[in-house]
């Protein structure tokens, strides 16, 4: 049953768009610490962030394919949607440490001097867990597909 | 499990092969050899009583429970 929705192939197309764009990212950062422009430090604060996101939005496209071939509710979704869990997690620890010290004011949530974060660590935070959420849902989805293939 | 099929036995008392019972009922043989093979988790009334009509049967006749062994250690 191949899906013929505008939504997953246009959703298809943004997420190769935006692979090709952190793909760039990725690309440059290693030529900016060539030439230079970038400290070790920065290198692999910025190395790690666009990783986890090329990560997280290429498991996502794995997960659209399998949508437009009609067939989503596998084994694989369930491991694509837990890794994309770990990578938005991995953004959600480093986006805690760049934080929790930051009292400059836009922050959300801060009590001063202790400690900060910002609104994108929720963001990435939420994200994280919706993930995982999702995973247990599609591993729920395909134990009943398999009790459901087994009624006859 | 508990529930188990004889589909088989009934088959051969009435002397029809799966193939013939399979272009009956309307069910592939594919799911029919689930539901000899005791594969199956659940059965509908629909096929039960398309089988049953078929095999002129009653549902005892194709499903028979069975206790189930417990482990003696």
């Amino acid at each position: 049953m191949k899906s013929k929705s505008k939504i997953a192939l246009n959703l298809k197309r943004l997420l190769n768009f935006l692979l090709f764009i952190l793909g760039t990212i990725m690309i440059a950062h290693f030529i900016f610490i060539r030439e230079g422009l970038l400290s070790y430090r920065e290198f692999l604060s910025r190395l790690i962030g666009t990783g986890a996101m090329f990560l997280a939005f290429f498991y996502l496209r794995r997960v659209t394919l399998s949508v437009i071939k009609g067939e989503p509710f596998k084994d694989n979704n369930i491991k694509y949607f837990r890794l994309i869990g770990y990578a938005l997690l991995l953004l959600t620890g480093a986006e805690f440490i760049k934080s929790f010290r930051d009292f400059s004011g836009t922050n959300i949530f801060m009590i001063y001097p202790y400690f900060s974060f910002s609104p994108r660590f929720f963001i990435f935070l939420a994200l994280a867990l919706m993930a995982f959420v999702m995973a247990e849902i599609f591993k729920q989805a395909l134990e009943i597909k398999k009790e459901n293939q087994l009624t006859i | 499990m508990s529930i188990k099929v004889n589909l088989d036995l009934v088959l051969v008392k009435r002397d029809m092969t799966l193939t013939e019972l399979s272009e009956r009922v309307g069910i592939t043989i594919s799911n029919l050899s689930i539901l000899k093979n005791n594969k199956a988790r659940a059965i509908r009334f629909s096929t039960l009583n398309a089988i049953c009509r078929e095999l002129q049967c009653q549902p005892g006749d194709i499903l028979e429970y069975e206790e189930e062994k417990e482990d003696e250690s």
